[in-house]
């Protein structure tokens, strides 16, 4: 068997045209957008370099990027706990046997992820408002609701809250496809078995469910963390990123940058800091998700 | 007494599930009841009903948007998008997945690091990159990037999946003395199903609703597809609400009818179980 | 039988006119033109202007067809920034005054139109005084298509029932505000989700206490100057007293509007633009609106300096078409198109003494000519004056001080702050 996976050429031939498309095409972009970080541009005339110079401006002067590094980690955080469970316990709820009107209620539970962002962002701005939507709804029982999206008394913004909730609702869908695909994978049998030897459905979701999909779980949580490091559609169309940059997040501070300060320079030199960002938690998930490997 | 506690946790259970439906399904609502309106009546009372059902926005957004011929710009590039990435990505995630090699941590790591950029820092560059190509404005000038894009996550997911099926599999296989090829086309692809309807429904609905990229490569109405045409409902002062929704709307459709049919698929081999033979 | 020959004839000839004459002719040359509205799709009545103006580019036979690109103003300059990068420029396109138009012009992208102007007198159709913000290094390097004023907009049936007159002063202004507002109206509308609205209250309100954005960008004045402080200290006698609409904070531009359009507020601080949505089929004020210019504040301020933003077009460097672009620019600028720009969209023409025919143009307008033709000084909207940092931190000092999470003082050392880092670099 061995000698079949080994096959020199085949592993040539099944990954050079993906490798290939990609490099030709994402290759010299990314090394533009990595050398740029170390210069100044405005997008006209000639790059200067400027060595480390936007990373010490980014790590000492720019207030902004703190705030925008700590809400983008909220915004992981809360994705994750949010979306991953959610998602998971979905999945399982409409895996389980005998669940009716399953595919109904899978395709509306993604519908969410179908629409685009603007829209909802358009959407729950109206539901946000001060004066309609849900402060409305309170209002008819005498509560008087909170600013929303423009309320900034607590450390974390009651907006990146709300923002975080819209994006759960949007994207949970997309996690409980990808643990129903996997729990599709677990073969009736084990469940079958849990069922004779007397397990109920809540200890076999535990024993057997939750072990089996650990796989998945770790690529989706990856996936999960990479997206909420990025994360910009929404908090763009809903705040764009104020009041008083307290709703900033690492990605709409590097689109102020690059498009609205004409700082491309500086903007790359954000973007690393993304990607920086994203290895690490990448390989933190790594070390605390532990899947055998062959 | 076990029949008992049975019925109340299916009660409980369709209960919360009905309600997840209703909290999903009112805003969609809403969307449609914003596309019946008129402008003025969006902004003074947005949530309430129409008062008259203006269907003419949805012509209206249909002629004047374009969204007809967006429709099917979109379709093309998308799907060309699709077919092109799980053909390439799965054939890699299978390599770097399954096969041993030496170096196959380090490809799959470049590949993942594509993920990991942010789309608005390179997308000046590439669109440079490309304008020398003479590749801009055209469906090549949007499958292309979105083929790109869509290479690093299909290549993860798939290699998850084709981690799924279970090593003895593989094993009897070889025993029966299956090429790679035939391993690959026979065996792990079909059983990886799931997989592929997974990731073909991802990657379709993330390339639907792509923006960017498609607003900057592309100028003109023949090659644009429906999230550009979209904008074209917002004036420097003013929203097109009304229009713009029914455009959403009628965008909207399409996808709901393709991602149910893939997603349907990946239901359906819930009863079928994976090891066969 | 001769009867038969001449029919196929002029069938033949018809059936060629129709496959020959249609859209363009095939030698035609294309003017590449980037605009930031789609016109196709628009009911800006702006934008049918200026597609009024391609069309008869396109019309005449002058070698030539229009390519339009349109892209929403929001992704207008990323998508200009890409072209410009990738050296694919339009030949002619839109750029918006001050720091954007200087960033352009710095990068070498702009034609100085200065002898072009001068052939033929062209120069002397307009109105000098709106070039002086699209000049860079003493050369004219855009020309303006429509112009609009930051004005009051004022509701004249609310501000009869609360028996309010015409503010000039700011103890008056206050006055009448709280009339507006014990006769059970909102006083102000203004947004507090789109800080450059509130941005164009607070422009004012710094310029009348002193605080000129031309004298910043001098370098004659400071931001810390009292001028500012005391600006953010007028704001907060407004805020206080609860002149803005209920909930003003959760508004946007829209939403804003449309208070105002339907009769539910007394004033409004915008841009003159707004007169096309006063006339719009959802306005309910179309004939009882009427503007008046932001009011003194002390005895040494003058209500007659405007905030004038235009709307600006430019020609590349290094276009080809260089005639075509100036014949495009003359039909846009010409007497029937700016014509049209007043009487139909409700913008200030760019040409000096034009004809309009003030009864079939919206009657705000009237009003607004009238009372700048008394106009002493104008200045741009800050956020664009200024450099695009320094902008964008006024707008957002202005909104912190109206959410009370900071006081005038902070505010504005926050943007000097921000303008010393600036200039720096």
């Amino acid at each position: 068997m061995n000698k079949v996976l080994r096959n020199k050429r085949a592993i040539f031939i099944f990954t050079a045209p993906a490798a290939a498309m990609f490099l030709a095409i994402m290759l010299i972009p990314i090394v533009c957008a990595i050398a740029l970080a170390f210069c100044d541009w405005n997008s006209i005339g000639m790059p200067r370099f400027i060595g480390a110079g936007n990373f010490v401006e980014m790590f000492t002067k720019d207030k902004t990027m703190g705030i925008a590094v700590r809400n983008s980690l909220f915004i992981v955080v809360f994705s994750l706990v949010t979306q991953q469970t959610a998602g998971l316990l979905i999945a399982a709820a409409l895996s389980a046997r005998g669940t009716r009107l399953r595919n109904f209620f899978k395709n509306i539970y993604y519908m969410p992820c179908v629409i685009s962002s603007s829209a909802l962002a358009l959407l729950f701005s109206f539901l946000f408002n001060p004066n309609m939507g849900i402060n409305a709804l309170l209002r008819i029982f005498g509560i008087e609701g909170p600013l929303w999206l423009m309320d900034v008394s607590w450390k974390i913004p009651l907006g990146l809250w709300a923002i975080g909730f819209v994006a759960t609702w949007q994207y949970t869908g997309s996690s409980m496809m990808l643990y129903m695909a996997a729990i599709a994978g677990i073969p009736d049998t084990y469940y079958d078995a849990a069922e004779i030897d007397g397990a109920g459905r809540v200890q076999s979701f535990f024993l057997i469910t939750l072990p089996l999909v650990k796989p998945m779980a770790k690529i989706s949580i990856t996936m999960s963390c990479i997206g909420s490091l990025k994360f910009f559609d929404l908090i763009y169309n809903m705040t764009k990123g104020g009041p008083s940059h307290q709703t900033e997040v690492m990605a709409s501070h590097l689109y102020n940058s690059a498009f609205g300060n004409m700082r491309f320079g500086y903007a790359s030199a954000i973007s690393i800091t993304i990607m920086v960002m994203c290895v690490a938690v990448s390989a933190l998930v790594n070390v605390l998700i532990k899947v055998e490997d062959r | 007494m076990k029949k008992r506690q049975l019925h109340f946790g299916r009660t409980v259970k369709y209960l919360l599930l009905t309600i997840l439906v209703l909290i999903y399904i009112i805003p969609l609502l809403w969307v449609v009841f914003v596309s019946l309106k008129t402008n003025g009546e969006v902004m003074a009372q947005p949530w309430s009903l129409p008062k008259t059902l203006h269907f003419e926005n949805y012509a209206s957004a249909w002629v004047a948007g374009g969204i007809g011929r967006a429709t099917l710009n979109s379709a093309i590039v998308c799907t060309i998008t699709l077919v092109v990435s799980i053909l390439l990505g799965s054939m890699a995630a299978f390599s770097i997945s399954v096969m041993r090699w030496k170096h196959s941590g380090k490809v799959l790591s470049m590949f993942l690091f594509g993920m990991m950029v942010p789309v608005h820092c390179i997308l000046i560059p590439l669109f440079v990159f490309f304008v020398k190509l003479r590749l801009t404005d055209s469906y090549l000038g949007m499958i292309l990037p979105y083929t790109a894009f869509a290479l690093p996550m299909t290549i993860y997911l798939m290699g998850g999946f084709f981690t799924g099926i279970p090593w003895e599999v593989y094993e009897a296989a070889c025993i029966d003395g299956c090429s790679v090829y035939r391993l690959f086309w026979e065996i792990a692809f079909p059983l990886a199903r799931d997989g592929i309807f997974v990731v073909s429904l991802m990657t379709f609905v993330g390339n639907w609703n792509e923006l960017l990229v498609a607003m900057v490569f592309t100028s003109s109405p023949g090659v644009q597809t429906i999230p550009v045409r979209l904008t074209a409902f917002v004036s420097p002062y003013a929203t097109d609400y009304v229009r713009m929704f029914a455009a959403i709307v009628l965008a909207m459709l399409p996808t709901i009818v393709v991602y149910s049919a893939f997603s349907n698929k990946i239901v359906a081999g819930l009863t079928a179980g994976a090891v066969k033979g | 039988m001769k009867k038969k020959a001449l029919a196929c004839i002029l069938a033949a000839v018809m059936l060629s006119g129709i496959f020959g004459g249609c859209g363009s002719k095939p030698a035609d040359k294309t003017l590449k033109v980037f605009y930031w509205d789609d016109l196709e799709t628009s009911t800006d009545l702006t934008t049918q202007q200026f597609k009024a103006a391609v069309d008869k580019f396109n019309e005449a036979d002058n070698g030539y067809q229009i390519e339009m690109t349109t892209s929403d103003i929001s992704n207008y300059y990323i998508k200009l920034n890409a072209l410009v990068a990738a050296d694919d420029m339009p030949d002619v396109f839109m750029c918006h005054p001050g720091n954007l138009m200087r960033n352009a012009a710095e990068s070498g992208v702009l034609m100085e139109l200065d002898d072009i102007l001068k052939k033929d007198g062209w120069y002397d159709t307009f109105n000098p005084a709106y070039f002086d913000s699209l000049k860079y290094g003493g050369k004219i390097v855009g020309l303006p298509v429509e112009a609009a004023s930051a004005c009051v907009f004022y509701n004249k049936d609310i501000f009869a029932a609360a028996g309010a007159e015409i503010p000039t002063t700011w103890e008056e202004f206050l006055d009448v505000c709280q009339k507006i507002r014990d006769a059970g109206y909102a006083p102000i509308v203004t947004s507090g989700t789109e800080d450059w609205v509130i941005g164009i209250l607070g422009g004012y309100l710094s310029d009348r206490n002193g605080g000129s954005v031309n004298a910043i960008v001098d370098g004659t004045l400071e931001w810390t100057d009292s001028s500012f402080v005391e600006a953010g200290n007028c704001l907060l006698e407004l805020v206080d007293n609860g002149y803005f609409q209920d909930g003003y904070l959760g508004d946007s531009n829209g939403q804003m509007t449309t208070k105002f359009i339907t009769g539910q507020a007394g004033m409004m601080v915008t841009g003159s633009w707004a007169i096309s949505d006063i006339n719009g089929v959802e306005s309910t004020v179309a004939d009882i609106a009427g503007v008046f210019p932001f009011p003194a504040i002390g005895g040494a301020s003058d209500a007659n300096r405007w905030i004038i933003k235009t709307d600006n077009i430019c020609i590349d460097h290094d276009t080809e078409n260089l005639d075509a672009a100036v014949e495009f620019l003359k039909i846009l600028t010409g007497e029937e198109i700016q014509r049209n720009f007043a009487e139909i969209a409700g913008r200030l023409p760019i040409l000096r003494n034009l004809e309009i025919n003030y009864d079939k143009a919206p009657v705000q307008l009237k009003e607004l000519s009238d009372y700048m033709a008394d106009m002493t000084g104008s200045f741009g909207y800050f956020n664009e004056t200024l450099s695009s940092e320094t902008g964008s931190e006024f707008n957002n000092a202005i909104l912190t001080i109206a959410l009370k999470q900071a006081t005038p003082e902070d505010a504005f050392m926050r943007v000097k702050e921000v303008s010393d880092e600036e200039k720096a670099r």
